[in-house]
């Protein structure tokens, strides 16, 4: 069976753009169609909390975002040119119960089995991991 | 689109997301719950059966919501949601305070 393509996307870093994101589920969905709905859902809800936050906080005018189906687990890339962030996404946490905003990343890293960050080459790279079959991924 | 529906008694307001609530769209369903309070409209019911996805905006604009009810002294509830909706309650351990409904009229009770 072939390995389906990566789907990969350069959009402005604006709020109004984000519904470009949507489109290249879409896409991604009808390339991966085993891929159950669960994790779908973790994926995509955590792809588009990181995408929001780059969008609204990140001094860049565009950003990227790659999908990928590895096999066994399915990637999410960010790539973009703005300075490099001064805080552990690893150390998000989820605010209280009564908070109006601040769950983004939180949300994000409970979504999915890896999230990681770096600055690279005068890039802030992002990549967000969801590891197939995985038992604690499933819905309850 | 956000649609309200007054149609439930005169304390009462549904309203409906459809499509994405999403940090374009919350602000729009934070101000409608505000507008159904002012009109005396303090049990809001947002029935999401027709909203297809939620990022946290959308959480943010439910919990302001919740916030603006009840210091009215009313409430807000959440019915019909569909898996997305209910996948991103659970991981921000918000069932608790957005304990869903399953149906409009059980929200309204």
């Amino acid at each position: 069976m072939s390995t389906p393509a990566d789907v990969r996307l350069t959009l402005p870093a604006a709020p109004e753009s984000l519904e470009q994101v949507y489109g290249m589920f879409e896409t991604f969905w009808v390339q991966c169609p085993d891929i159950e709905l669960h994790e779908r859902i973790r994926f995509e809800t955590a792809t588009v909390e990181i995408a929001n936050n780059i969008s609204k906080y990140v001094a860049t005018d565009d950003f990227s975002i790659t999908l990928a189906d590895r096999g066994g687990e399915i990637e999410a890339l960010f790539e973009d040119s703005g300075p490099p962030l001064r805080f552990d996404p690893r150390s998000a946490t989820m605010p209280d119960e009564l908070a109006e905003s601040g769950r983004g990343l939180a949300l994000a890293c409970a979504a999915v089995d890896e999230v990681h960050y770096h600055h690279e080459n005068h890039q802030n790279i992002w990549r967000l991991v969801l590891r197939r079959g995985a038992e604690h991924t499933r819905a309850r | 689109m956000i649609e309200m529906d007054t149609g439930f008694g005169d304390d009462a307001a549904v309203i409906r997301p459809q499509g994405r609530l999403t940090m374009v769209s919350a602000p729009q369903l934070r101000s409608m719950v505000v507008k159904a309070v002012e009109d005396h409209r303090i049990r809001v019911v947002v029935d999401l059966s027709a909203t297809e996805f939620m990022d946290s905006s959308g959480l943010g604009a439910l919990i302001a919501g919740l916030k603006t009810t009840r210091q009215a002294g009313g409430d807000l509830r959440i019915a019909c949601m569909g898996p997305q909706v209910a996948t991103i309650i659970q991981l921000a351990n918000l069932d608790r305070v957005l304990r869903p409904y399953p149906t409009v009229a059980e929200a309204l009770q």
